[in-house]
């Protein structure tokens, strides 16, 4: 995986059954990111040897993930093999195998101590692996029943009816299940039309989906949303959703959603988005008015140049003004400028990115000038602020708005990932200095006696 | 092992009453129970056939989904034979399909998808449509700089049956984590029409377990109209996403 940036995350995959060539299944083998820089900093085994019943594994098993970079990420899979597999309507089909445990190692320096009950998780099946109960970690635990439910063409399928919570911690006793119970309506036809929850106290939840339409696009898609203090009440809350396809790409998206509160109170927003799916126009319509109250326009850097979207930068934010109801008198609530040379105040000398040289997870060899960094943003009331970028993307001088020119390090004992100084309006003196752990937690920390969250900024997007 | 003269003896033809079929506006199911063939050397191979021209072969299997070109409201003629491991190919058993109108969507859905409505706590998401169980365990969160990383999660899908005039239908594997169990972080599968060896579509399914069907092809780069922003550049075999990063699939699973 790799970003605009060409930073990059690596996924090392198993040789298949059968072959001595890696990448060939998919079982994943190793992880490298940034941390790793180069050991891998996740490893998974396999069980290629054994069933838990005796017999040969024919499909390795995982059985254990395990962190290098001493995060805590670190699991053991304990399943049964040879489980006698029957489907909901009593079909046999021959055996299985269930994950039954995964335990999260307490230790995260060393990946031991690999019973811990505190980073345990559990779950119990019926005959047809359906998962009818998972105990959590803290030792409370949720269950499912299951039904068939007949739909057109006389088609069956397993779905949640009930659903159980507990909270029975160790040490706290064991508390009753409080029951969430799921229903349809009477008839279904190719998909379901009303889905009702009704919770411990009877108030109830209920789904409306369209479930026929010449527009066969809209079946399945939630048409209203009701919140009522019991199932035979009236609604307390409700939302209506109509859905529009956008332009070209014909997505379904959220067009129009009416809220009402108490049966009577009504607002609704609605919007406009472009082929890649961002609001361009969105119009609010406050409680009880039936035209629009304010509207918001949000332009986008791949129509100011089409060259971005040939990189698949299509959802990159430039500018964000608010109207009146009648689309006039827009004012600017915010602006970006991207991939920019310079910040147009600096007054320290031309600022120096790290040498990155030998960093890891760094493809620069196609680098472009099209990699949508924000260098500079600006709103009303915020002032502006701008920041240089080197070839990894990470900012390694930033200005404004009222905070002081810094300039920022990397080292490459943390693989250039997070900053080794931070430098304050060229002042020496002002130098601080940081250290990480594996995982690029901060470590040590030298330096003038300041908060640390003054002085380090590490993306001008975080003032947007 | 054994060494003999070849079998010049047929396979039987597979029993029509055991096809159980199962179709939908663009996709075709069928399983059936190969022959007792107590005289023979064993199938080795099925090849099928849609109104005459060929689709597909596969090895000891006994189930088949067309996928490629299948259109609503059509009359399909399909043809099974089977092949023994001498080379000897029993007489087509033929089987008529009919698809439904395009609004006979598939009921069952599995994975979050950012149409959908779910409810749920703890990492669990009850599809409010499909009565889909999706249970998510937070993993692994690999970093990147600047931030940006991709979580890993286990994930686990109840919905894996399924039972019509075909049948029962067994759609959940055990692929390594247990059934109905998968951890990744996503995957595109092509689907091949094995006439003209043309991809037909592309399969995206998120880390989620959500599938998402890719077939809208401009110059080999496969988008989709089911509500998710994934650009899959066959050409150069990155998944791309609207934000600048992309996925280089550069894994080819055999299958196992």
């Amino acid at each position: 995986m790799q970003d605009k940036n060409g930073n990059q995350i690596r996924f090392y995959y198993d040789a298949g059954l059968g072959t001595n060539y890696y990448d060939s299944s998919a079982r994943i083998f190793h992880i490298v990111d940034v941390r790793g820089g180069g050991p891998y900093t996740y490893d998974f085994q396999y069980n290629f040897i054994s069933r838990t019943d005796g017999g040969a594994d024919v499909i390795p098993h995982l059985t254990a993930i395990r962190s290098n970079v001493q995060t805590g990420e670190t699991y053991y899979f304990y399943r049964a093999s040879g489980v006698a597999l029957t489907s909901p309507w009593a079909d046999a089909y021959g055996t299985t195998d269930i994950l039954q445990q995964m335990v999260g190692a307490a230790n995260p320096a060393t990946n031991v101590d690999q019973n811990s009950p505190n980073r345990t998780y559990s779950f119990l099946y019926d005959p047809a692996a359906e998962i009818t109960q998972a105990t959590l970690p803290p030792g409370g635990h949720l269950r499912w029943n299951y039904t068939a439910r007949q739909f057109s063409s006389n088609r069956s399928q397993m779905e949640v009816t009930d659903r159980y919570l507990a909270q029975d911690a160790p040490g706290q006793g064991t508390g009753a299940e409080a029951a969430y119970h799921i229903s349809h309506e009477a008839t279904t036809g190719t998909v379901h039309n009303t889905t009702t929850l009704v919770d411990p106290t009877n108030a109830a939840k209920v789904w409306t989906f369209t479930d026929t339409s010449p527009n066969t696009w809209q079946i399945g898609l939630l048409a209203n949303f009701q919140k009522k203090s019991t199932l035979a009440g009236a609604a307390l809350e409700s939302s209506t959703v109509t859905w529009a396809l956008s332009p070209t790409s014909n997505n379904p998206f959220v067009q129009t959603l009416q809220s009402t509160a108490d049966g009577t109170q009504t607002q609704k927003t609605q919007v406009a988005v472009d082929q890649y799916g961002n609001v361009t126009d969105q119009s609010l319509f406050d409680y009880g008015a039936s035209s629009a109250t304010r509207k918001y326009q949000y332009t986008y850097l791949h129509n100011q140049n089409g060259t971005y979207a040939g990189y698949y930068i299509r959802n990159a934010i430039t500018g964000k003004s608010v109207l009146d109801g009648a689309g006039q008198n827009a004012q600017s609530l915010g602006s970006i400028f991207y991939d920019q040379g310079s910040c147009p105040s600096w007054v320290y000398g031309p600022p120096t990115p790290t040498n990155l040289s030998g960093a890891a997870l760094l493809d620069a060899s196609n680098r472009t000038s099209f990699l949508a960094n924000a260098t500079t943003t600006s709103g009303p009331g915020t002032g502006t602020s701008c920041g240089y970028y080197d070839a990894a993307g990470n900012v390694y001088a930033s200005e404004g708005p009222g905070s002081p020119q810094q300039q920022i390090a990397y080292a490459s004992s943390a693989n250039f990932a997070a900053p080794s100084s931070v430098t304050l309006n060229g002042d020496s003196s002002s130098l601080s200095s940081f250290t990480y752990t594996p995982w690029l937690g901060v470590a040590g920390y030298t330096g003038p006696s300041m908060p640390l969250k003054s002085i380090v900024r590490l993306s001008v997007e975080d003032e947007v | 092992m054994q060494i003999g003269a070849r079998s010049l003896l047929a396979p039987p033809v597979i029993d029509r009453t055991t096809i159980g079929t199962s179709s939908f506006p663009n996709r075709v199911d069928m399983h059936w129970t190969d022959p007792v063939d107590p005289n023979g050397v064993g199938i080795f191979i099925h090849g099928i056939t849609r109104d005459g021209v060929y689709k597909d072969s596969g090895f000891s299997e006994n189930d088949y989904t067309d996928n490629t070109n299948v259109l609503a409201s059509q009359t399909y003629s399909y043809q099974i034979v089977s092949t023994s491991f001498h080379g000897i190919t029993s007489a087509p058993v033929t089987l008529t399909v009919n698809t439904p109108t395009p609004g006979a969507v598939d009921p069952r859905r599995v994975g979050v998808r950012p149409t959908g409505s779910y409810w749920g706590a703890l990492g669990e998401n009850i599809d409010n449509l499909s009565g889909n169980l999706n249970f998510t365990i937070p993993m692994l969160q690999t970093k990147a700089r600047g931030g940006w990383g991709v979580p890993i999660n286990l994930i686990y899908n109840s919905q894996m049956w399924r039972k019509d005039n075909g049948g029962a239908w067994l759609m959940g594997q055990d692929v390594g984590y247990g059934m109905g169990w998968r951890l990744m972080a996503g995957s595109v599968t092509p689907s091949f029409d094995n006439q003209t060896y043309v991809v037909d579509h592309w399969t995206y399914t998120d880390s989620t377990g959500a599938e998402y069907r890719l077939d809208v092809n401009t110059g080999g780069v496969w988008t989709s109209s089911e509500g998710v922003y994934v650009n899959f550049d066959s050409n150069t075999n990155k998944l791309w996403f609207n934000n600048g990063t992309f996925w280089y699939m550069g894994c080819i699973s055999g299958g196992d």
